[in-house]
């Protein structure tokens, strides 16, 4: 395979993983905290009064799942320099 | 004889109600409401969480509130966080050792400045705090409602007849002085432990 190739691949990877870590995070709440694994609900005792809690198991996805998918995208985009091959036009022989 | 006899019955009636012993309320709530929230400032977002393994029994007197005294325990490992990896670290070696220390208890000693305004009963409780084994003496303001005839209403049993005690109180307490990290981490977890309970006891009448 070509570098230019494998490059093209890397970055298109880089930019999958960011939109599709992005748009995971958005779509199950943007939550800024941690991730949970249990999602609290507030409810209230009618006759007593007291508000209490519930837990129900669901995973949201928190800042460090943001972090890590901002973080590998940003990592395969700088994979691909590696493989990056100058453009064709510098490649041409200069005409005597 | 009928109009000779009912005075007599109203004055034992009277005189039996103020003569009326302490109500013994069982705070394992039959319907698993009960929970003492816990938060504690920290990087990013606080560390909320609920602790609902509550047991314990109170003594509470309607005509004499200021009597009151009692024990809530709190099941260590009841301690839930919304995310599990915190919750192991929380209740590990470092933090609460829930094995080594499996109670958190509060034992009320008086009451005092007792103060009732209708079914509601404002005080400040004295009490033997215990957490991770280190047992130190807080005041925690609380009040105490008193809702008669109101347990088998709660149930959905209106025939079983019984009251309620609801109490409910708020109180900060210092990690360090329970040996919860003493003087580390104190940049990503601060030092004071926000407590708040709203707990239901229970005096079912057989």
């Amino acid at each position: 395979m070509r570098k230019s190739a494998f490059c093209s691949i890397l970055r298109s990877s880089a930019l999958l993983t960011l939109v599709g870590t992005v748009g995971y995070w958005l779509a199950m709440g943007a939550h800024r905290g941690w991730s949970q694994n249990r999602v609290p609900t507030t409810q209230t005792d009618e006759v007593t009064g007291i508000a209490f809690t519930t837990y129900e198991n669901r995973f949201i996805p928190g800042i460090e799942v943001l972090g890590a998918g901002l973080a590998l995208a940003a990592g395969l985009f700088a994979l691909g320099f590696l493989f990056h091959s100058p453009s064709s036009t510098n490649l041409k022989p200069s005409n005597p | 004889m009928k109009t000779s006899i009912l005075p007599f019955l109203a004055a034992f009636s009277l005189t039996s109600s103020l003569a009326a012993a302490p109500i013994s309320f069982d705070f394992k709530d039959p319907k698993g409401v009960n929970a003492i929230q816990f938060s504690l400032d920290s990087v990013l977002e606080p560390i909320a969480g609920t602790a609902s393994g509550i047991t314990g029994k109170v003594s509470f007197d309607p005509a004499n509130p200021g009597a009151t005294t009692g024990k809530i325990v709190v099941a260590t490992k009841s301690l839930v966080v919304p995310n599990s990896m915190m919750n192991e670290h929380l209740l590990g070696n470092n933090w609460l050792n829930a094995p080594a220390n499996p109670e958190i208890t509060f034992e009320l000693t008086t009451l005092e400045g007792a103060k009732t305004a209708k079914n509601v009963t404002s005080a400040t409780a004295t009490g033997k705090f215990t957490l991770k084994g280190v047992t130190k003496e807080i005041k925690v303001p609380v009040t105490l409602t008193y809702l008669a005839d109101s347990f088998g209403k709660r149930i959905n049993k209106p025939e079983i007849k019984g009251d309620l005690l609801v109490l409910r109180g708020e109180f900060t307490v210092t990690r360090g002085d329970y040996g919860i990290q003493p003087g580390q981490n104190e940049d990503k977890v601060n030092t004071e432990i926000k407590l708040s309970l709203a707990v239901v006891g229970s005096a079912p009448k057989a």
